[in-house]
This record gives C-alpha cells, structure tokens and sequence, in this order.
C-alpha cells in the first residue's frame, strides 16, 4: 500500500477543452478513486428557451449548446417542436437534416480520435488526424455557410438547400478521403506504442454498460447494440439510406478509436446514398399554428442518444423543455471505467469518452 | 594549444549551438507534421521574451535550484568537452537532474511532484546504461579520460557497436522525446518539474534543455574518436533517428519505460562489456 | 539591432473555456493543426498560465467558472494579454441575461482584443492574436518603464513583493 496522491485534473487542464473537474486518489499512479465535478457550464439555457426566446428562435438558441453537435441539437428541436405543431416536413428537408448530422458525425469523431492521439503522447498523428478533418470542416462551410454553428435546421424544414455543384463537391472531397480514412485505419489500429497506451485501457464490459446505461460509441464499443438511427424510423428514414449498426466487444480506448472510425465509412456511405437518392421537394412547411401539448424526440447524436422533451400551451412562448444530453448518462460510466488505470492513460481515457460538457450542464 | 581552444570555444558557444540545434529540430518536427514550423531563431525569440518577464518564483531555494541545474549542467558538458573523467561527467551530469529533481520537490504542486518522481525514475532508467558505457570505456582505453578516446585513432563505434545501440535507446529518455517523454508528458503532467518555474527562472531550465542537447550529442560524438567524418555521420544519423522515433510514437507508460530500458538497453550494455572485457 | 523588438515573435499561448459551446475551442484547436499552424508565429499552447502570455477565453463567464478565471489570470506574469474569443466572450451573447451566466470576460478581468463572429473562424483568431502582439510590445515597454521607478520606491527590506508595487510611487530624486 503506497501513499495515495489526490491529482486534481481541470478546470483548467492542457488535455480538457472544457472545464471539467476530476478528482483522481491514486497509488503509485495507479487509479482507486475517481470524482468528476462536471457542472462547471451550467448557463440556465432551459429556463431562457422557456421565458426569453419565442418558439422559433429557440432552435438557434439550443444549437448553442454545444459547438461540436449543434446540428443535433436544432435537429432535435426542430422536430419535437413539429410534433407539438403537429406537421410533417418535406422529405427533403428530411434527407438534408440527414446530410449535415453525418457530416459532423465526421468531423466530431475525427477531432476526438485526434484528441486521443494526442492525450496519449503521439503529436504527430494529432496534427495528421486534424489535417485530414479539415476536409470536413470545409464541407460543412460549403453547405451551412458556416464551420461549426451551422443553424441548418429550423422549425418546419431547413434554412438552405443544397445546390447540385455542392453535391458533388462532396463527392469528390468524400472520394478523396477514402484512402486518407485506410491510412489512418492502419495506423490507429496497427502502432505499436499507441497499443500499448489504448489496449486494455478504460475498459467498460459489455455487463457495466448495461448496468450504468451508457450510450453512444462508448456503449457500441462495450458490445451494446444501441443506435437511435436503428430504432426510430418516423422522423429520418436512417434504414432507407442504409444504416448499419456496428459494434465491438472490448470496450476498451482502443475499441472505441476503431468503433469512431468504422462509423466514419458507414457516414461516408451514407452521405452518398442521400446524395444520389435527394428527393426534390419544398425546403419548409409553412404553418401558423402555435405548439400545444406534449411531445419528446429521440436522435443519434455523434456522441450518443440526445433526448428532447417540449410541452407546449398554444401561445409563442413553450412551457417547459428538456434535453437530456448524450454525455449526462455516460458520466457514470467514464467515473466508472477510470478504477485500477494508470494515472499516465487518463488523459486518452478522458478524450477516448469523447465528454460534452456543454451539452451536459447546459 | 589547439586541443585546448576547440574545447573551450565549444563551451562556450554551447547555449548558442544548443539553441540552434533546438530551433532546427522544431523545424524539423513540423515539416514531418506537414506543417512550415516556427523560424529557426525561435528559442532564441523565447529566450529573449522570457528574460522581460516579471520575475514570479514560489520560494527563493526553487529558483535557486533551477538556476544551479542550468549552471551545474554547463559545468559537466565543460569537463565532457575538456577531456575530463567520464565518470565524473556522468555524476555532475546526474547532480545537475537531481537538483531539477529537488526543485521539483519542493514546491507543494502536485505535478511537480509526479514530474519530479517521474524524472527520478528516468534518471534510474538511463543512468547504469551510461555507467557501463564508461566501464566499458575503460576496459578498452584503461582509462576514464574523454580525451583519450577524442584523440585515439581507432573509433569506438568499431569496438563495441552494442553500445552505442544502447546509448540510442536511452537517449529519448534523457532529451525527453516521444515515446519516453513521461518526465515531461505535457498532456498529464503539463511540463512536470518545470511547471512551477516562470520568467528568467523557467528562462534557466529552457536553456539548460539547449545544454542537455549538446551533452547528448557529444556523447555519440564520442564514439568516432578522433575521426570527425564519422562524428557528423554519427550524429546526422542521431539527429534523424531521434525526429522519426519522437513522430511516430505514442508516450508508453513509465513503468514500460523503466522495464524496457532495464531489460533491453541495460543487457545489450552489459553484453558489450563482457565481450569486451572477455577480448 | 534591437533585441527588444524579437520578443513579441514568442508569444505563449493559455486557452481557458470559461463556459462556451466548444465551438470557439475546437476552432482554438484547429489554429494548431496544419492547415493554419499557428506555430509560424512562434505560438505555443502551453497550458501553463505561469509561462504564458496571451491568455485566450472562450464563453460567457458562467458563475462557477470565474473565480477559476481571475484566478488564472492573477497567475500568469505580466505583460500579459487578454483575448476574448467569440461573440459569448466578449459580450455575452445570445447567453447574455441567463440566470448562471455572468455575460462577458471583460467584466472580470481587462480585455485587450475582441474577436468577433459565433463562431470565430480560424483566420479571425490569428488576427486577433497578431493584434494582440503589438499590445504585448507596448505594454511591455510600459512595464519596464514603470519598474525602473518602483524599485527606487520599494529598496526597505530589499524585496520586490506584490504589497509593494501597489505602493505609492515615492520620488526617486529626493
């Protein structure tokens, strides 16, 4: 029995992007105890999407959650406010909305996958990983208008369409970054010091996934088939553009790297369906109808199940809403997966969570 | 009168040369990370905005420490480079860290606590490896002066090549490369022992990292004697041996580090100096 | 040759996120990927406020995280610069009047470069920073001036303390 340490991580840490606290009581610079303080960004966006904002500016409101997955999060709004107006939206809008969220499921795995190359001391892959994601970033620029708050969609539709040269700008960018995706493949899954680093480390069963219900790639890479996009068919036809599920059974960092790129091809792939298959339609039901009633939403975002609960009373303002973020119910788990690690790995087990605080404390 | 000037230029020039080997490897680094790079007179950039700091220290033994360690360093490459005893090199070499080591202590952060721990267990890492290389100096030369092996004609490379495989392995352990930089390991440690240090105290420790280059070098150096073409073969091979390894590797765990520098780089020292004292 | 004017080539670079979206922070980390490679200027992330010079927020300042703020900010030596990246940390933005949501980084502590745009791109973040060098320069130079007047005032007990500097400043010429 070795003195224990208490290391404090955050709020302020090279390795964080966010302010987050963990508390880690180690041993030798072995783990026995962790605490996490995650509530460092609470701002109140919930009670303002109530009080200050009307029903149609809350959608660019609540993309302000969270940077990386705002597309998600207007997404989602967007479509359980359409429930509690009771109107269904244009297929393509429906299959435009599809477009940008695997967009960013491209660049926001990318970036963590960068992120957990460099927490575990390999810069060089960092800089590689964040110089091949770029390609995303200016994608999405050319469809949004914008790199990271892209305000797509909004309450009965979409805000742009896509132009055809748009369309197979992506293509060929998507064409291009085919062999860039096996490099990086080969090069997460075969070097030999990342391996040591990522195997075996942080590791989550398939049991403790269930158990602490966990979400996302984290419960993917544990073994727990869990995917919005292969349960919910009413409001994205995901089936229809070929989604397919995938999943691993190590749970460890390393698991969760190759579930994060293996995810990245399915997106690929998906994006070309939507593409080759984009229905022509109108962008946007047009309604004057207020919300009313009760409603809640579902949706894959790129780090788990987002949830959206609204409740409406026929006037411009909502009730009440809810989000529950992705990240809330992984907190459990990362606290969890963290016991009898090396202090030295913590910093890849951190990214490899991929955490949102921002969506979590809102 | 020549074999005394060299030297002593050398020294002196050594923060100078340092430096510009530390800029030339940012360089380097970044164009193997795709990237332009800073300029080549970047540390010296750092050096001189550092120096109109405000002078902050925790306490003045800290800053004290720091400085020694810069100042115990050049006073090692100084004996190196003179042709001293190399195990007196080794040990001044190993009271400068040491210092670092107690600055580390003595402050009350936490990750300068880890750093220093860590650098401890780096110097147990590389430290025997450097010992029987100077052993094994001596069973050759019958002597523990550089400036015997400097002038002799026949290069050490030659003689016992296990070693200086061994002295290559444990140089990213001492220069803090990737993939045994844990002494450093920005991202759990954020820097370590250098943490606490701040304006023209931290100003000492960057230098002493310039110093530690030099040292580095002259110690692969010292494996082609007196012939200097090997020397710059030496250490261009060094140079870019060091670059690949730190950009294709991710930081392993100091206990790793600690057994595969024991079990790997220590035997393969230690078999040279069987075979050599064998012959 | 003036050696004084190659120091602002150096500047070191602290990156808080004092309650934002992320977005402004990812951006932060895209500056340091290749595309953009801020490392030509001679930046560096270094996470360490007591080797920093620019202290880059991102995010309104929400009521947990500013005291981490001034606190971050008391570390780092000076001349230091501030850069409030993003529309949230300069003004608030559209979490301005949240209930936990202070409204921005300028209320805590002084802010000497606004970068606009939600979220800032990349280029508009090395601008910032560039701009923010000159203000480095100069405060640089008014550092050294005013320390040469303060050391006459503060020679009791031969040390250079924060007490002190908060001193009135005595004439130096008696």
């Amino acid at each position: 029995m070795g003195r224990q340490y208490e290391i404090p991580v955050g709020a302020q840490h090279i390795s964080l992007l966010e302010p987050l606290h963990f508390k880690f009581t180690t041993e030798n610079e072995r783990i026995v105890r962790t605490d996490a303080n995650v509530y460092y960004v609470h701002r109140g966006i919930e009670q303002a999407c109530c009080s200050k904002f009307k029903f149609r500016q809350v959608s660019f409101v609540v993309g302000r959650v969270c940077g990386l997955c705002s597309i998600s999060h207007t997404t989602a709004y967007s479509q359980v406010a359409e429930k509690l107006l009771k109107i269904e939206i244009p297929k393509r809008a429906k299959y435009l909305r599809m477009l940008v969220i695997e967009l960013d499921r491209i660049h926001s795995h990318l970036l963590c996958l960068s992120h957990v190359a460099e927490n575990s001391g390999f810069e060089a892959l960092f800089m590689k990983t964040m110089q091949y994601r770029e390609f995303s970033m200016e994608l999405l620029e050319a469809v949004c208008g914008n790199r990271i708050q892209y305000d797509f969609s909004i309450v009965g539709g979409v805000a742009r369409d896509l132009k055809p040269e748009t369309g197979q700008l992506i293509l060929q960018r998507l064409k291009n970054f085919m062999p860039q995706l096996e490099e990086l493949v080969g090069i997460y899954q075969h070097n030999w010091t990342l391996s040591l680093k990522n195997k075996g480390t942080g590791v989550l069963t398939r049991e403790d996934a269930m158990r602490l219900n966990v979400v996302g790639p984290f419960a993917r890479a544990a073994g727990l088939a869990v995917d919005v996009r292969n349960e919910t068919e009413d409001l994205l036809p995901w089936k229809e553009v070929g989604f397919e599920m995938i999943t691993d059974t190590a749970g460890d960092v390393h698991a969760r790297n190759m579930i994060r790129l293996r995810e990245i091809g399915v997106s690929i792939r998906l994006i070309r369906n939507i593409i080759d298959g984009l229905p022509e339609s109108a962008l946007l039901t047009e309604t004057k109808a207020f919300p009313d009633g009760e409603a809640t939403v579902r949706l894959e975002a790129p780090r788990g199940e987002l949830f959206y609960y609204a409740k409406g009373n026929k006037t411009q303002v909502l009730e009440r809403l809810k989000i529950k973020a992705p990240t809330f119910s992984n907190v459990a788990g990362m606290v969890h997966a963290f016991t009898g690690n090396e202090y030295g790995s913590a910093a890849a087990i951190i990214a490899s969570y991929d955490p949102c605080l921002s969506c979590t404390a809102r | 009168m020549n074999d005394v000037l060299i030297p002593v230029i050398l020294i002196l020039l050594a923060p100078l040369l340092g430096g510009l080997l530390y800029g030339f490897e940012r360089i380097v680094k970044a164009r193997m990370q795709r990237r332009i790079g800073p300029p080549l007179l970047q540390p010296f950039y750092d050096f001189l905005k550092l120096a109109g700091k405000r002078r902050m220290m925790v306490h003045s033994a800290h800053a004290f420490l720091g400085i020694m360690h810069f100042v115990s360093l050049w006073f090692a490459l100084a004996v190196l480079l003179l042709g001293g005893d190399l195990i007196l090199v080794i040990f001044l070499h190993l009271l400068s860290t040491s210092l670092l080591i107690l600055a580390g202590y003595s402050t009350r952060s936490i990750f300068s606590h880890l750093g220093a721990n860590r650098a401890a267990i780096s110097v147990l890492a590389y430290e025997p490896v450097l010992i029987i290389l100077a052993v094994s100096i001596f069973m050759l030369n019958g002597t523990f002066d550089t400036a015997a092996v400097f002038t002799s004609s026949e290069p050490l490379l030659y003689k016992m090549p296990l070693a200086f495989i061994a002295l290559l392995l444990v140089l990213p352990i001492k220069l803090k490369k990737s993939p045994f930089d844990v002494a450093e390991a920005h991202q759990e440690i954020t820097g370590g022992v250098e943490l606490e240090f701040s304006g023209l105290f931290y100003e000492a420790v960057y230098t002493a990292k310039w110093l530690d280059y030099v040292f580095c070098y002259t110690l692969v150096f010292l494996f082609a004697g007196s012939n200097i073409l090997l020397g710059a073969g030496l250490l261009v091979f060094t140079f870019l041996y060091l670059n690949a390894l730190d950009n294709s590797t991710a930081r392993v765990s100091y206990k790793q580090m600690l057994r595969f520098s024991l079990g790997v780089a220590f035997s393969l020292a230690f078999i040279n100096l069987l075979i050599n004292s064998l012959t | 040759m003036n050696l004084a004017s190659y120091r602002k080539k150096s500047p070191w670079i602290l990156h808080y996120n004092a309650g934002g979206c992320n977005g402004c922070d990812i951006e932060i980390l895209a500056c340091l990927a290749p595309k953009y490679d801020i490392e030509r200027f001679g930046m560096i992330n270094t996470g360490n406020p007591k080797q920093s010079d620019i202290l880059l927020v991102t995010g309104p300042v929400t009521k947990r995280s500013r005291e981490r703020l001034v606190e971050i900010y008391a570390q780092m030596p000076e001349p230091k610069v501030v850069i409030s990246c993003g529309a949230c940390a300069s003004t608030g933005g559209v979490f301005r009047g949240m209930y936990n949501c202070e409204g921005g980084v300028d209320q805590f502590i002084p802010v000497d470069v606004y970068v606009c745009g939600c979220g800032t791109r990349p280029e508009q973040i090395i601008d910032g920073v560039v701009q923010a060098l000159a203000i480095l320069e100069k405060k640089t130079k008014e550092l050294e001036e005013s320390v040469k007047l303060k050391r006459e005032a503060v020679k009791e007990g031969h040390q250079l303390n924060r007490r002190h500097i908060a001193d009135e400043i005595k004439p130096v010429l008696s």
